[in-house]
């Protein structure tokens, strides 16, 4: 298990190299001198100067890369032009946010996507399964952008029920706190439930289809049992390192809902480091969204091998 | 009913596990099946006539959108500011007093576009490069499939965002930048769909011939690999017109005053209380194309890749 643990980090970690050469490279982009760029729009020239000695940018590429990573790995993310705070401490402030929102999301879709799929395959042709077709449909193809501005228009607007956004931490009022996460976590755990749905209906048929379960079956078990314990459990290995996958694309997608909900989250920062033209901040949150993945997928991996003892070799 | 492909809607977990064990489970070499059975196969799934049929309908209001468009879709009224639907103004009128009906149909320029022309530059840089890591192996494949990991390590979303932003606002750039964000899903799809062509014998047969290896790529490996890459083009375009919106949405995208569904349903945010029609029809055109672009792609999955 370490082996196979410390195969998988020697690919995590030449990628995450890869990925930082890529946001690095992302700051050529920009037109001009890059110092400039990255001071933002006053163009304090003290800024400029400490940013072109910090980063070493008349310095060939390579030693310009080299000193902005070491300082990446050093926790130095740079400081907010806007904020003009480290960005570190902004990351450390938004992360818990938006992983309670990913949280509750993914806990949506767990709870509707994985029942909804085994019912789906067990009942294969009938009318509730064209109808969880049709809603997986619907979820993957309705933008959760859209569909947070249609459950505000009926939730707050119209009924007056929840509001229609802002944050308050859950420390500070629990019940206020799950109030304002309820519409953002419906929204945006709704497309990972449809895919969830989807592939443990289709886990499941390819399970049922099997040979051990007909064995069961012909061992003369209960049905329920030959689908919960030999069905159930061998089909929801494939939908575990998917939903790990899922939780880690999770954070693309708070970027939208957390903008339609004013949820003060890493998705906002990302928007308002764009605006802002704070393209240290972009570069922060682009590569600790790419860890986050690699961490997750990572994760799935070791789950993958934990569940089905197969592929550890 | 559509069977949910291997090859999920979503840009990645299914591609990257998929790709992660050597190869989608496709049928090798069924592709060699004749493509007027599986188009006549394709006429008679429900979901690729209702796919279709919308696809054609959005393509057709954005070719003949200034025919069709009852109103200038930029020219302010300002007699008719946020009129609410009714029979000169179906859709209602906006903030700026112009006719959303307009706005929703020559937005279907913006949304169409950005969807195709996205979509094939991922497919024109990816699937080649998926051919060559594949088909080579050895350093080409470390090389090519570690820079596909990395860019699939940063969530398509932000990416496109960061892309985007660094490149500045503007439709062509919004299509590069989801373009370039979908390239690995290619690279990975074409790289273990060649691994799995490979292994084939008449492949090593005309290896053997001594066929130059650029056209063993072209003449018998691609024809192989499009299936399921046919397939993936499909539902990537789904996603592709979800971003554009996305960008749009966020004001990265097409800029103003020309219509995009992303950028009118950021309009209409601010007017929900006093306007929420404003909100409802770029909405619905969204679902609508996207749902299009996803049940041709189920269907052309369930042709293409029998599993069953």
């Amino acid at each position: 298990m370490i082996r196979f643990l410390l195969g998988r980090l020697m690919v995590a970690i030449p990628t995450l190299l890869l990925v930082s050469m890529l946001v690095f490279g992302l700051q050529k982009l920009l037109p001009g001198d890059p110092a400039v760029a990255l001071a933002g729009e006053e163009r304090n020239p003290e800024v400029i100067a400490y940013l072109r000695q910090k980063y070493r940018f008349d310095q060939p590429i390579p030693v310009q890369y080299a000193s902005w990573l070491s300082a990446f790995v050093a926790g130095d993310f740079g400081t907010s032009v806007r904020t003009r705070l480290p960005i570190r401490e902004m990351v450390a402030e938004k992360l818990p946010v938006t992983l309670e929102l990913a949280s509750l999301s993914m806990l949506i879709a767990l709870v509707l996507g994985i029942p909804a799929g085994v019912l789906a395959a067990l009942r294969r042709g009938s009318a509730f399964d064209h109808a969880v077709s049709v809603l997986g449909l619907a979820g993957l193809s309705i933008p959760s952008f859209w569909l947070g501005i249609m459950l505000i228009l009926l939730f707050s607007v119209k009924l007056g029920w929840l509001p229609s956004g802002g944050y308050v931490g859950f420390f500070a009022d629990p019940t206020g706190n799950l109030r304002a996460m309820l519409m953002p976590s419906l929204v945006l755990g709704t497309a990972a439930a449809a895919i969830i749905m989807r592939h443990t209906r289709s886990s499941m048929l390819t399970v049922l289809g099997q040979d051990f379960i007909r064995t069961a079956r012909a061992k003369g078990l209960k049905e329920r049992i030959v689908i919960l314990r030999h069905g159930l459990r061998n089909a929801l290995i494939p939908v575990v390192t998917l939903g790990t996958l899922q939780f880690g694309q999770l954070l693309s997608g708070a970027v939208l809902t957390e903008q339609v909900f004013g949820i003060p989250g890493f998705g906002k920062m990302i928007v308002d480091g764009v605006f802002g033209r704070d393209y240290a901040v972009v570069q922060a949150v682009v590569m600790c969204a790419a860890a986050f993945f690699l961490l997750m997928s990572l994760t799935a991996d070791l789950a993958y091998a934990a569940l089905s003892p197969r592929i550890r070799r | 009913m559509t069977e949910p492909s291997v090859i999920s809607a979503l840009p990645d977990p299914s591609v990257n596990g998929a790709a992660m064990n050597g190869a989608v489970p496709v049928a090798i070499g069924r592709a060699k099946r004749s493509p007027r059975s599986a188009a006549s196969r394709l006429a008679r799934e429900p979901g690729a006539i209702i796919g279709g049929g919308i696809v054609l309908f959005f393509v057709m209001l954005a070719l003949f959108a200034p025919v069709i468009a009852p109103y200038d879709p930029i020219a302010s009224d300002w007699g008719a500011v946020r009129l609410p639907p009714d029979l000169a103004h179906p859709f209602g009128t906006d903030d700026l007093g112009r006719d959303i009906l307009s706005r929703v149909i020559f937005g279907a320029r913006a949304s169409l576009s950005a969807g195709f022309v996205s979509v094939v530059i991922a497919v024109l840089i990816g699937v080649p490069l998926g051919l060559v890591a594949g088909y080579f192996g050895g350093v080409t494949d470390i090389a090519i499939s570690r820079c596909a990991d990395a860019v699939l390590a940063c969530p398509f979303l932000v990416l496109a965002i960061a892309l985007a932003a660094f490149l500045g606002p503007s439709l062509e750039n919004t299509m590069i930048a989801i373009g370039v964000s979908a390239i690995p899903i290619f690279v990975r799809l074409a790289r273990g769909q060649t691994l799995a062509v490979r292994e084939e014998d008449y492949i090593s047969a005309v290896i053997s011939q001594g066929v130059s290896h650029p056209k063993i790529l072209f003449a018998h490996v691609l024809p192989n690999v499009m299936p399921p890459i046919l397939v993936q083009a499909t539902l990537t375009t789904a996603i592709a017109v979800l971003a554009e919106a996305s960008l749009a949405f966020l004001g990265l995208g097409q800029l103003p005053p020309a219509p995009s569904w992303g950028s009118m349903l950021d309009a209409a945010r601010q007017f929900l209380l006093d306007a929420p029609w404003m909100a409802v029809s770029p909405g619905l055109a969204i679902v609508i194309v996207v749902i299009g672009f996803n049940l041709i792609g189920d269907a052309l999955n369930d042709v293409l890749n029998p599993r069953t």
